[in-house]
């Protein structure tokens, strides 16, 4: 059956909409009906009302409980189960532990045979490894910043691991959890896959006692005195050396 | 017929991404929407991926549910017989698949259950509008049970009535006319 615009007749609708409920139209016929009613409220209302008849109709039919393994490939279909709370520290407890460990690893040879590492031509003190490093989540829980700094730099070197999605006239502020003070701010992060941002101090000054780091959504205007909730990231900071 | 507002309950969660509550709504679901998807495609194996399908629309566009605009049953009822029909459409099925009107698909459709005439009849006795249905036309009613609960085409209608396809089309129209007014003097 042909829709026109012309005949926007409430019969006309509500002959599409039994064709549709009934199967009686063909493929192309039900596709052109489906957009129809997702732009018109009254082909809408009209489907509505037969689906309202289908489903009396439908309620005779005898109830045939399916095959258990039914369930088991629904359950395939839609994906594994969500993480519980402890799954999800696991999950990136892991790979947070083995980069720390690596970075361990990395400092004491280093330090126990630099040439090895470091190029011969270069003085050893230029590329010492980072003292703090954090490793900042996003709220699926993904890995989607690394920062690091020197022990005694004022620096802070941040690498997004995935882009910031920021609103028009909103910038991230990565912040300082320290444990037993409120957060205070480490610098303004910009939009570059890696940056060097000055901090207000030196890292040993500013994040011997600073558990996690976190970054939050501010407006561009002036500095916050305080996160507004919730964080875009956070992540534990720990002190390698 | 599981209780309307657990069902509504039921999805309110599972747009919450909530398991167990789409577990539960399958228990309390599934046997009548497998049997919908059975009468139609007569064939297990396509009734079970019809199902599979349509649950995971479910679990997927709960959110598209709109208890204030229908029953969760009818919504329900709704994305498994439009899946179905779909793959009834689908060329592909047609050309493979010779479609039996008998049911002699073999366990498809349970022993001793009504043929789709017989559901008609049984769904306008339980909606009390059986002197309703009686008074449609013979032909009429038979077009209108064996489209809905068999989902024949207007082709296959008319193979299986020996009717040309120009009647079938009227029987159809009028009987759907009739068994409108027949449900709207309900509501």
């Amino acid at each position: 059956m042909k829709y026109n615009r012309t005949d926007d007749s409430a019969e006309l609708l509500d002959r599409l909409a039994a064709s549709y409920v009934f199967g009686t139209s063909g493929s192309r016929a039900r596709r052109r009906f489906e957009r129809l009613v997702r732009s018109n409220a009254a082909a809408a209302r009209a489907l509505q009302s037969w689906e309202a008849r289908s489903a009396a109709l439908s309620a005779a039919i005898p109830p045939v409980s399916p095959p258990p393994g039914v369930w088991a490939r629904i359950e395939q279909r839609i994906g594994p189960a969500p993480q519980t709370a402890s799954r999800r520290w696991a999950g990136w407890l892991r790979p947070a532990l083995g980069f720390a460990f690596g970075l361990i690893a990395m400092v004491g040879l280093v330090r126990w045979q630099p040439q090895w590492v470091l190029p011969s031509d270069l003085p050893p003190k230029a590329v010492l490894p980072a003292s703090y490093v954090g490793l900042l989540l996003d709220a699926s829980g993904r890995p989607a910043a690394l920062a690091s700094s020197l022990k005694h730099g004022a620096q802070i070197s941040v690498k997004l691991l995935q882009p910031l999605a920021l609103p028009a006239g909103k910038v991230a502020i990565l912040w300082a959890l320290p444990d037993k003070a409120p957060p205070f701010v480490l610098a303004r992060l910009g939009g570059d896959t890696k940056q060097l941002l000055t901090m207000p101090g030196s890292s040993e000054a500013l994040l011997a006692s600073v558990n996690e780091l976190a970054v939050s959504v501010e407006d561009a205007a002036g500095t916050p005195a305080s996160p507004a909730a919730p964080f875009l990231l956070r992540g534990h900071c720990v002190k390698l050396w | 017929m599981p209780d309307s507002a657990l069902l509504e309950s039921l999805l309110a969660r599972v747009v919450l991404r909530d398991r167990e509550a789409f577990r539960q709504l399958y228990d309390a679901c599934s046997p009548q929407l497998f049997g919908i998807a059975l009468r139609l495609l007569r064939r297990h194996d396509l009734a079970e991926d019809v199902l599979q399908e349509a649950f995971s629309r479910i679990w997927h566009r709960a959110d598209s549910y709109r208890p204030a605009a229908s029953q969760p049953m009818t919504w329900l009822t709704s994305v498994v017989r439009n899946r179905a029909l779909d793959v009834l459409r689908a060329e592909s099925l047609r050309r493979t698949e010779p479609l039996e009107v008998d049911d002699d698909a073999g366990d498809a459709v349970p022993d001793g259950s009504p043929d789709p005439l017989g559901l008609l009849e049984q769904a306008a006795d339980a909606l009390r509008m059986r002197a309703c249905l009686d008074a449609i036309d013979g032909p009429q009613r038979q077009c209108l049970a064996l489209a809905y609960y068999h989902g024949l085409s207007h082709s296959e209608l008319a193979e299986h009535l020996g009717s040309p396809i120009g009647s079938v089309k009227v029987w159809l129209r009028r009987g759907i006319d009739r068994l409108r007014r027949c449900m709207e003097r309900l509501a």
